[in-house]
């Protein structure tokens, strides 16, 4: 099994649950939970919706779109969750922070699987180069704004 | 201002007339007037990129929001990586590939020509309107610093950059854009060396610094006119779309690269790399002015003033006058990428299909440098207009924020999915663009997208932020209930025209089946042959570079500061030769200005 498939099927229904951290029962009991949960109903309704109707082919990177509908519901989350936010410290700023980077990864990352998918930095010809150094770039800013966000006041 | 600062201020017109002019010789075809015969290097691209992006009032509008704000100042100009994948693999291999010359033009043969007419009209009323907003705005800049004449300070700016610009085309903007970004970078950076210099080092800048202007972003949803969430939409989601999908001198830029790698390389430095720098270029003055009023070294009364007050603050005679050449050197670099681009809709959009349509290539090439003149000219002329008549200006901020939702949008929808048809195109535009128009009526619409953030004004002032994606929404519902009722399939062939057929694509670039194969660029001696179109490689060579007859290759001078500057692209005829000795028509020696007694380096494109 190379990578991307490793990675696809990590992101299988039946694997939805953490592993390794507790019994089969418990994991079992709280991937039903997870299944019955309005949260991941109303995601799959809006990935069936986009992946059904957009240029992406649903089978082949259902599984990596998973976890960006869930970070872009989030946003939602952090909208409503907001007031309780402030109450346990954290300032609208720092919530910007977080609306920033989980809605902005709704747009970044199917970009970087449309490249993975045309082949233009495939992963299996060893060209990770760029596709890294995107990556780490990323990650860079990421680090960068958090570390302003969270200890710039602080200093 | 004085003697000494005026006269650096002349310096750099007359240096930057000389500088574009010295480049017209480059631009003797409307290939090389509108795309700089496709030969430049990605670091080119990328710096004279980042004067583009920065207008003339980026300084003032930015340093003023640093002063009020702090860091947070830097989230418009940090936030263009979330589009930056799409860009790079979806929509740059299809403008660079499908050897469109212009957005219209991709929109026909997306559309059809009915979506093209009016994505033409809407394009070109946009840029001569902000053409002339960028000579008003200089005018009203320079004329405060230097009291004559508003019109009469827009009017130079427009000569010189009128002149360059035709008669440069493509290539003088290219590398004017270079020099100015290096400089408008540099005046940043000298301002934040004298405040650190006065306020005594980084520490002492950093705790004079309010706690409030330390943090990366703004709060969430207030103040309405610098909400995150705001911004997040306005700038980081509709305006970066609309700069790196639809701009078209942007696009231009980057057709001028070349190869794709270099596409990616030079957007990806622009984006992650050089963005940074410009923000803290143009907010440097903001940040420095609020420690220096902290610290008790001066006040600010009007944080409008507040760049020009610290930079008056802070530089000697002759430092002043450089900075204000970095500012107008930030005007001058985004009008002449205007100027050329809406040149080049006019010949590819207007002219060529409409009027004259089997002229040779000399004609347009007249034609282009005329529409560049015109451009300039009409701009110049709605300078007095802005001046007169303050509502017009508001007028254009209105329409360019009703136009530019439904535009992205269907450019996006265009190219992702492949259903969207020229009925869902043009009721994106329209009733994107109405829906829009009615928000500024009833802004009590935009509520429902607010996030929570206060309207901050009345009418046109309402919700100014959060109207982007109101609009971004409501082109969308009219883009998708448009195709789907329409029906029908699209009729025209969508080859190579909506993502994933990269391939495809670069089969029909190159006419043959592409050769994929790694490849390492090798540098070769030169024997000039008469023949045209002529070029051979040894078999060694041939072997080396992992080329057959029938390839792409790049002949390119050694020399990688020239850029690409002296370089031709070609296509290898012949394997036969002398080892490490390329033989080169004479026509191509010239079209790439090659010396044929300096090596040249070879690399494989296709």
């Amino acid at each position: 099994m190379d990578k991307s498939s490793a990675f696809l099927a990590h992101f299988h229904d039946d694997d939805l649950a953490p592993a390794g951290f507790a019994s089969r029962a418990f994991r079992n009991a709280a991937c039903e939970f997870w299944r019955k949960s309005l949260f991941y109903r109303y995601c799959r309704i809006a990935e069936d919706w986009y992946l059904g109707h957009l240029w992406l082919r649903p089978q082949k990177i259902r599984g990596y779109l998973r976890p960006i509908t869930y970070c872009a519901s989030s946003v939602l989350m952090v909208q409503y969750l907001r007031p309780l936010l402030r109450r346990r410290a954290m300032t609208e700023s720092q919530t910007s922070f977080f609306y920033q980077y989980l809605v902005g990864l709704a747009f970044f990352v199917p970009g970087l699987l449309l490249g993975h998918r045309v082949g233009a930095w495939s992963f299996k010809e060893g060209e990770r180069g760029p596709l890294v150094l995107l990556l780490v770039v990323f990650l860079c800013y990421l680090f960068a704004q958090a570390f302003l966000e969270f200890l710039g006041p602080l200093i | 201002m004085g003697a000494l600062d005026a006269i650096v201020v002349a310096a750099y017109f007359v240096f930057i007339l000389g500088f574009g002019s010295f480049f017209s010789k480059y631009a003797t075809t409307t290939h090389d007037f509108f795309f700089a015969g496709r030969r430049f290097s990605w670091w080119l691209i990328a710096l004279s990129c980042v004067s583009m992006v920065v207008g003339s009032y980026s300084f003032v509008k930015y340093s003023q929001v640093a002063y009020e704000y702090g860091f947070s100042s830097t989230q418009t100009y940090l936030n263009d990586w979330m589009l930056l994948p799409l860009w790079m693999f979806g929509w740059f291999p299809i403008v660079y590939y499908s050897r469109i010359q212009s957005i219209p033009e991709y929109v026909s043969l997306r559309f059809g020509p009915r979506t093209r007419a009016v994505m033409t009209v809407l394009l070109m009323l946009y840029m001569l309107g902000y053409i002339g907003i960028n000579f008003f705005t200089m005018g009203v800049a320079i004329n405060a610093l230097i009291p004559w004449s508003v019109f009469g300070w827009a009017a130079v700016t427009a000569l010189v950059t009128a002149l360059y610009v035709s008669f440069g085309g493509q290539p003088s903007v290219v590398m004017t854009d270079l020099a100015q970004g290096i400089l408008l970078i540099l005046a940043g950076f000298i301002l934040i060396f004298l405040g650190l210099d006065m306020l005594g080092g980084f520490s002492a800048f950093w705790h004079a610094l309010p706690p409030s202007h330390r943090t990366a972003f703004s709060p969430l949803t207030s103040p309405p006119d610098f909400a995150a969430v705001g911004i997040f939409w306005q700038d980081g989601i509709a305006n970066t779309a609309a700069f790196y999908f639809l701009n078209q001198g942007f696009i231009m830029r980057f057709l001028s690269v070349r190869s794709e790698q270099d596409g990616r390389r030079a957007v990806f430095a622009v984006a992650l790399v050089l963005m940074p720098l410009v923000a803290i270029s143009v907010s440097a003055g903001g940040w420095i002015a609020a420690a220096l009023e902290n610290a008790g070294f001066f006040s600010v009364s009007d944080p409008k003033e507040v760049f020009i007050r610290v930079t008056n603050f802070l530089c000697r005679p002759g430092l002043f006058g450089f900075v204000v050449a970095a500012l107008i050197a930030a005007l001058m670099s985004t009008v002449d990428a205007l100027i050329n681009a809406a040149a080049a809709i006019f010949v590819n959009d207007v002219w060529r299909p409409y009027v004259r349509p089997t002229a040779d290539d000399r004609h347009y090439l007249g034609v282009a440098r005329l529409a560049s003149l015109a451009a300039s000219g009409f701009g110049l002329l709605l300078v007095p207009v802005y001046a007169g008549f303050k509502s017009i200006y508001t007028a254009h901020a209105a329409f360019t924020a009703a136009i530019t939702p439904p535009l992205v949008t269907v450019i996006l929808l265009g190219f992702l999915w492949k259903r969207f048809s020229a009925a869902g195109a043009v009721c994106t535009m329209v009733g994107g663009s109405l829906a829009i128009a009615f928000s500024f009526f009833v802004p009590e619409v935009i509520k429902p997208f607010a996030h929570g953030v206060e309207p901050g004004g009345e009418y046109g002032h309402a919700y100014m932020f959060m109207r982007a994606l109101y609009g971004l929404a409501a082109s969308l519902v009219f883009g998708t209930v448009g195709t789907l009722l329409n029906g029908a399939r699209p009729k025209v062939s969508l080859a190579g025209l909506v993502v994933g057929q990269r391939t495809a694509l670069i089969r029909r670039f190159k006419g043959a089946e592409p050769n994929l194969r790694p490849s390492k660029p090798i540098v070769l001696a030169v024997k000039p042959v008469d023949i045209a179109g002529y070029v051979a490689l040894s078999t060694e060579d041939a072997e080396r570079l992992n080329v057959e007859p029938g390839d792409h290759i790049y002949l390119c001078d050694t020399r990688w500061w020239l850029g690409g500057l002296h370089s031709a692209h070609a296509v290898l005829k012949a394997v036969e030769g002398v080892p490490g000795r390329i033989e080169v028509g004479l026509d191509i020696l010239e079209e790439g200005r090659l010396d044929p007694k300096r090596p040249i380096s070879v690399v494989k494109m296709l």
